[in-house]
């Protein structure tokens, strides 16, 4: 693998104007050829970019709306678990060995965890906290931290269900409330991307925004319409869509969720 | 020696006491190089050593021959003090440090390297030697100019013929022949001279000058690693059994993540944060 068989350029040597040209004959070489038609360079790790470079990138957060994302292709798809944490300021590319299209921060509302949905070679790509809904980026394998949640939240609208799974075995059902038909929860696999205590919002304890966003609001109560996971202080909510798009449940299941890493997936379906 | 920043000074003079040490820099790694080498390496770690003129067996240190997990702790040790942990297990290795003093050379709140599943990398979160700050996040296989004698290395990878990845976190090395200037020693370097007996170099304290200290240091080398990880492909490792087919080396399609769960750690339990984000209720 290129990363541990080519010696990338040292410090020093990336300051040298030389290098600059060695880097221009080689790329050279490689345009000549793609253009021949000799196999394509593979998507081989690039040398990271500087802080200042990834500092000039846009944030992909909830607040924000990522252009160029690739959008998750595999809305139902399942993974193995493993999540990514950056610890400083991470580049998000279109590709693998693509254009940076956007940063990600190492925290959020606490750390911040992304779901792996495919990898290549030392590329991972995660799902975003940015809108678009679905939208995704490839990581530096080398740029990010990797763990592994055993869960996974299946909420299921239609039923007015969510399911918690802990290593493929569901260990606990709840009903609960989703959005009303004018502000629906959006369909597809999302995460949770914090756990936040909020003293102007007394509804719930805490709240679990999740990387998902409403469709209907582009902004809801002054924030960006963040799709999230919280109880709510009288049951009648529950096996009804009546809220903006947020997904209601009872505090036994805010309390199991709370324990759930931040990354874990969360998959929501129409049944 | 023309002193570029004052940090670099006193990495003379550090560099020329481990340098005595540290003449073997690149030649052969305390860590990885072993003449009797088994068919493959084994996933392992270890926090800090040293090779050379005075070799300081790497502490601590962890070897998953089966790739069952294995882990150490360790607050203090020959060469420093700091929080080190270590962990290997199938396909994956990560040697980290916290609060780290080598013998007042380097500091860092945190030295972080890792390896899994044939790739590696390294972080460094407010690193700095005699002074001279390092990167958060070096490319493979950085070197960072600290003065004429001390040489830095950053993310040191090393690919093995037996398919296995060992990356050396960061090794610093006096180097050989470097000429002893006769200047008078600058402050940063006479407070690092008690530090150097830590590390083997006995500095008389009468030494006024760079060339003073050169002089009491032998022309030995010595390479001092912190963190270093070694691990393998985890397809490579499952290819034990007879008759089981290899996967192709290198699956450029996109595909499914297929690093097992148990090859990663657990994520952490969220930690509650107080915010403010309004979301759709």
């Amino acid at each position: 693998m290129a990363l541990h068989t080519a010696p990338r350029p040292t410090r020093t040597n990336r300051r040298r104007p030389l290098g600059w040209v060695i880097a221009g004959a080689i790329s050279g070489i490689v345009v000549a050829i793609f253009v021949l038609g000799m196999p394509a360079p593979t998507a081989a790790p690039l040398p990271a970019l500087d802080a200042a470079t990834v500092a000039r990138l846009p944030v992909a957060d909830t607040y924000a709306t990522t252009v160029n994302a690739p959008v998750d292709t595999d809305p139902a798809g399942r993974t193995d678990g493993v999540v990514v944490h950056p610890p400083q300021p991470a580049a998000v590319y279109a590709a693998p060995g693509g254009a940076p299209i956007a940063r990600v921060e190492p925290t959020g509302f606490g750390d911040t965890w992304l779901p792996v949905i495919a990898t290549q070679g030392d590329w991972m790509r995660v799902l975003l906290p940015s809108r678009p809904n679905g939208s995704t980026g490839w990581l530096r394998a080398a740029d990010v931290r990797m763990a592994s949640t055993p869960y996974v939240v299946r909420v299921h609208l239609r039923s007015f269900r969510m399911d918690l799974v802990d290593n493929g075995t569901t260990v606990g059902t709840w009903t609960v409330g989703t959005g009303k038909a004018s502000a629906p929860t959006p369909v597809g696999r999302t995460f949770v991307l914090g756990a936040l205590s909020d003293a102007k919002q007394h509804y719930s304890p805490v709240i679990l925004p999740l990387g998902a966003h409403s469709p209907t609001h582009d902004t809801f109560g002054g924030g960006p319409g963040t799709v999230a996971i919280h109880t709510w202080p009288t049951a009648t909510v529950f096996g009804k869509a009546s809220s903006d798009g947020c997904i209601r449940v009872p505090s036994d299941a805010l309390d199991r969720l709370t324990e759930v890493p931040l990354g874990t997936l969360v998959m929501i379906d129409e049944g | 020696m023309k002193p570029l920043v004052v940090g670099a000074a006193a990495g003379a003079v550090v560099s020329a006491l481990v340098s005595a040490v540290m003449v073997g820099t690149l030649v052969v790694s305390a860590t990885s190089a072993v003449a009797d080498e088994p068919a493959r390496r084994p996933d392992s770690a270890f926090g800090v050593g040293a090779s050379g003129l005075v070799p300081i067996e790497p502490v601590p240190s962890v070897v998953s021959h089966d790739g069952t997990r294995v882990q150490k702790s360790l607050l203090r040790t020959e060469l420093g003090t700091g929080v080190f942990t270590v962990s290997a297990q199938q396909g994956r290795a990560e040697a980290s440090v916290a609060s780290l003093n080598l013998a007042g050379l380097l500091r860092a709140d945190q030295v972080r390297t890792w390896c899994a599943d044939g790739s590696g990398g390294m972080d460094i979160i407010d690193g700095a030697v005699l002074g001279t700050p390092l990167p958060r996040n070096p490319i493979g296989n950085d070197t960072v100019s600290v003065s004429p004698l001390v040489k830095v290395e950053l993310n040191h990878q090393i690919a093995h013929d037996d398919g296995t990845l060992t990356v050396e976190g960061l090794a610093l090395t006096v180097l050989p022949g470097a000429p002893a200037p006769s200047r008078l020693l600058t402050a940063p370097e006479k407070a690092a001279l008690p530090g150097l007996d830590t590390l083997g170099l006995h500095v008389p304290a009468a030494a006024s000058t760079v060339a003073d200290v050169l002089a009491a240091v032998p022309s030995a080398g010595q390479k001092i690693v912190v963190g270093s990880v070694t691990c393998g492909r985890i397809a490579d490792q499952q290819q034990t059994e007879p008759g089981q087919q290899a996967e192709p080396e290198q699956q450029q399609a996109e595909q499914e993540p297929e690093r097992p769960v148990d090859a990663a750690p657990a994520a952490p339990k969220p930690r509650i944060v107080k915010a403010h984000l309004p979301v759709t209720g």
